[in-house]
């Protein structure tokens, strides 16, 4: 009795443990990998991994040898560090393309360069380490600088609310570099007559995100006019508590990224304008780079980054978008940088069709 | 102290140790990683992976270890991860308010007497920590569960407000988080040869203290009965006050070497949730959560076991390996803890006896087969790639190729069923001659309806997709090099039928499909995603554009699509 069950379990620990360490396909193993670690789940990933295996079947990556796969992470830079020292470990890595969740550390910098001087190609996709302590870690960044993109959600803000007010700025971990970016952008954009009133934190626990939101309402009562969304899930944590409280005509929402809830949200009129990257084309980019890097493709590398060897040449930008319900909106073209692309939502919407894409 | 004597007498006490256990357990998962990893990356890079596995196992085994004494003294220490956030940015505020200058980046080396102070400091706040614990658990009366569980939570926010005050207050602007630059102190950690000394030192002076002191003694006896040890004169509360001290300080060392490691120190993020990978180091290493019971060897190898199988994990899965590791640690620490107490066990009268035994059954069944309904048909052929070819074909006809043509969710219901089979056979009252025959016929049954649904079911299926495929006015041909190639050129086919036909046209295995000049728009592609045979497509003359076929390029990067 005790062996036979002994021998069920020994089957079923089999069982358990053998199929996911087999599942990947025989073929599969013998390609090279080349890995984007993300920093964090969200849909923004997701279109990220779209692009990259459209980069995939358009580059013909396994013709070459190759296949694309994005490596997930915590968004903690010590789980990020572990992971690049896992990299670092296997020998059929050829390209690493890393977000960064720090800028400033020198840990995750150092991984990369040893990654580097082990012949692997490096480059940042969405969130640059810091350019003037570590550029000589990655060979390029591609993406949009959050600065930038944070400013622009601020213009935003003072086009809807040219008296200004205060605004809470809600994000998942404020530490993060994205984050601190895009509050200290949102505040250039919105000028001296916006006051910050907040920046709560969620450590991207959802219930929590809206929490934030019904307390920070109660508590800055008469001072608040604008909401923030900083990650990609505050949008829909704002506008269910602004829902479920009916207050949505005393604030402005204006959020980062266009998750598939957003975009339902902003059509039925609870957010007034979003920012929106291009994770589609950061992948698609960083695919496209690291095969060129790795197959020392010159030409694709001359067309991606003709002016490499000069300042700020090893930066590829792919775009921002300001998105707006309709033509109605207060916000106007003009309002933003000559850069960034102003579209109504169904211009929007129709730009993700033709990528076949759920958000951005 | 019974284990002790009854060690005297018998010579082969040793190969009976659960340590030894677990060193075979470390040695098989090594031996199994180098052979499932693809890359072999063990044998080819030896050293880099054994630094790779060093470095993570002397971080966790350092405050392993103090969570291992707290626990065989009786209590639990649910706070290990949130003292190392908070000593660890107590660390990082103390060089920050020393040296501001130094810790904004500047080149310079942060001075030694900082440093010193610093470390100091931290180690100090440590044992006020431990204390504070003590103090919770012993006067107040708290249970450890609780008070711990308080310091767990209270901590972290601790250290978050006196980092966003400090930082406001040196560097002008409030941060969350405090960078480490200093080369020289991040050493400590980048080393890895630095932590691995601290954790052999101290995994060697608790082995003494425990073993071969009257205060080690003395804290088994607490464990496990305290009653009994304060009637006999142990002094239980100043025992207490040692065990929470010694597992607080121990972690705010490694608080310490985690902000070196990581360079920076993050209090939102700072070992969060390593408390649970402490204890379940400890209780893999054989110690009893009811206390009395466990060694400072066991808990060592069980650090480096966990640390292993975490990084066997992802050596073998290579990319999304985060998905699975949770799985496969939780499923490997109930195995470990489980075998490690046989000797308890002994006498029951089964795993699956009783009411409780049946659900049990129900409940190991079901998570059978939703593992085989995940990892899908190469459920199978799992073994069978580890085979050489002339294996292979011995064994038989489907699984030559190292596949079975059963879909996942039907070799999902076959393997819970199965399963279940055995379990009631398990708790059934047969007796044994009876039972040796029920076995076999078992056996022959479940096998038996394997390969009857691997042939008949594909044969059941090829049939209906031959003859759906037919009314919708396809052609099916099979070509010379045995691909089955789908003609549906130039009929009326629209994107309600296709995806009525999505099921047909899998159980065919196509390899070519012709959709040209039919009336499928960009709706119907989703239902060819699923195809994984399918090689060739052709949609031209249709209103398909690059849109649609951008959702099928992804799920079958290989496909050839004329358009």
């Amino acid at each position: 009795m005790r062996r036979l069950l002994r021998g069920i379990f020994s089957l079923l620990a089999a069982a358990i443990v053998l199929p996911p360490l087999c599942s990947a396909p025989a073929d599969a193993q013998d390609l090279k990998r080349i890995i984007i670690l993300e920093n964090g789940n969200s849909p923004f990933w997701d279109a990220a991994r779209a692009g990259m295996q459209d980069a995939q079947s358009d580059l013909k990556l396994r013709k070459a040898g190759l296949r694309a796969v994005l490596e997930v992470n915590d968004g903690s830079p010590a789980n990020q560090l572990e992971k690049l020292q896992q990299f670092g470990a296997q020998s059929d890595i050829v390209g690493v393309g890393v977000s960064a969740v720090d800028a400033d550390n020198v840990a995750v910098a150092e991984e990369l360069r040893k990654l580097q001087k082990k012949g692997v190609k490096v480059v940042t996709i969405d969130s640059d380490v810091d350019r003037d302590k570590f550029r000589d870690c990655r060979f390029a960044f591609i993406g949009t600088d959050n600065l930038v993109g944070g400013r622009e959600l601020g213009l935003c803000a003072k086009g809807l609310r040219p008296a200004g007010g205060g605004y809470v700025t809600f994000v998942g971990r404020t530490g993060a570099q994205n984050a601190i970016e895009r509050i200290r952008g949102f505040k250039e954009g919105a000028g001296p007559k916006f006051q910050s009133l907040d920046a709560m934190a969620d450590d991207t626990d959802r219930p929590r995100a809206r929490d934030n939101v019904r307390n920070a309402i109660q508590n800055q009562k008469g001072k608040l006019t604008t909401l923030v969304g900083i990650w990609s899930y505050n949008a829909p944590a704002i506008t269910d508590v602004v829902k479920e409280l009916g207050v949505r005509k005393d604030y402005s929402i204006v959020v980062f990224d266009a998750e598939p809830i957003a975009i339902k949200e902003i059509e039925n009129g609870n957010i007034d304008a979003m920012v929106v990257q291009n994770p589609y084309q950061m992948g698609y980019q960083g695919v496209r780079l690291l095969k060129a890097l790795h197959e020392s493709d010159q030409k694709t590398v001359q067309d991606m980054l003709p002016h490499h060897s000069q300042t700020d040449g090893d930066l590829f930008d792919t775009g921002l978008k300001v998105v707006v319900p309709n033509g109605q909106s207060p916000l106007k073209r003009e309002m933003f940088g000559p850069k960034t692309d102003f579209l109504t939502l169904d211009v929007f919407k129709k730009w993700l069709e033709k990528y076949a894409l759920q958000g951005s | 102290m019974a284990d002790l004597s009854a060690g005297a007498r018998d010579p082969l006490r040793f190969l009976r140790r659960h340590e030894t256990g677990l060193l075979l357990a470390i040695v098989l998962v090594i031996g199994l990683t180098t052979l499932l990893d693809s890359q072999h990356n063990y044998w080819r890079d030896p050293w880099t992976n054994g630094v790779q596995i060093m470095r993570q196992t002397s971080l966790l085994g350092i405050f392993a270890i103090g969570s291992a004494i707290v626990i065989i003294s009786g209590g639990i220490d649910l706070s290990s991860g949130s003292v190392i956030c908070f000593s660890g940015t107590i660390c990082a505020t103390l060089l920050l308010l020393l040296a501001p200058e130094r810790m904004r980046g500047g080149d310079a080396p942060i001075d030694l007497w900082v440093l010193t102070l610093a470390i100091a400091g931290t180690l100090v706040v440590g044992f006020l920590i431990g204390s504070l614990h003590a103090w919770l658990i012993t006067v107040v009366k708290l249970p450890p569960f609780i008070a711990t569980l308080a310091t767990l939570v209270g901590l972290r926010s601790l250290a978050w407000a006196i980092c966003e005050n400090v930082t406001k207050a040196t560097l002008g602007g409030r941060s969350s988080q405090i960078q480490i630059f200093d080369p020289r102190f991040r050493y400590l950690a980048t080393s890895v040869w630095i932590p691995a000394v601290i954790f052999a030192v101290l995994a060697v002076c608790a082995w003494v203290m425990l073993s071969r002191t009257v205060l080690g003694r003395h804290l088994y006896a607490l464990g496990g009965n305290e009653e009994a040890a304060r009637l006999s004169g142990v002094r239980t509360d100043r025992l207490k006050w040692f065990a929470y001290c010694f597992s607080a300080i121990l972690s705010s060392i490694a608080g310490i070497l985690y902000i070196c490691e990581v360079s920076v120190a993050d209090p939102q993020t700072l070992g969060m949730g390593y408390e649970l990978n402490a204890i379940a180091a400890a209780v893999v290493g054989g110690c009893s959560l009811q206390g009395g019971l466990g060694t400072v060897e066991g808990t060592v190898l069980g650090t480096i076991f966990l640390r292993t199988v975490i990084d066997g994990v992802a050596k073998v899965i290579k990319t999304g390996s985060k998905v699975y590791e949770g799985l496969i640690v939780g499923v490997v620490v109930v195995f470990a803890v489980a075998l490690s107490q046989t000797g308890k066990l002994r006498g029951r009268e089964g795993f699956f006896a009783g009411p409780l035994g049946l659900v049990a059954a129900i409940n190991v069944s079901l998570f059978a087969g939703v593992m085989a309904v995940l990892v899908g048909p190469t459920f199978v052929a799992a073994p069978i790639e580890l085979l050489n070819d002339v294996t292979k074909r011995l064994i038989g006809t489907t699984l030559i190729k190292g596949q079975t043509t059963l879909s996942a969710p039907v070799l999902g219901v076959w393997v819970a069923c199965s399963l279940f089979a055995l379990f009631l056979l398990a708790r059934s009252s047969l007796r044994t001659r009876n039972r040796n025959l029920a076995r076999v016929i078992l056996g022959l049954a479940i096998f038996g309806v394997y390969f009857a649904l691997d042939f008949g079911l594909p044969a059941y299926q090829m049939h209906r997709a031959t003859v759906a495929v037919e009314n919708a006015g396809g052609k099916i041909e099979t070509q010379a090099n045995g691909d089955v190639r789908v003609e549906f050129a130039g009929t009326a086919l629209d994107d309600v039928t296709l995806k009525s036909l999505g099921d047909s046209l899998r159980s065919l295995h196509v390899a070519e499909l012709s959709l040209a000049g039919t009336n499928v728009t960009d709706d119907g592609m989703d239902s060819l995603a699923t195809l994984t045979t399918l090689k060739r497509l052709d949609l031209s003359r249709t209103k398909v554009d690059r849109g649609g076929t951008r959702t099928l390029g992804r799920a079958l990067p290989d496909l050839d699509i004329t358009q």
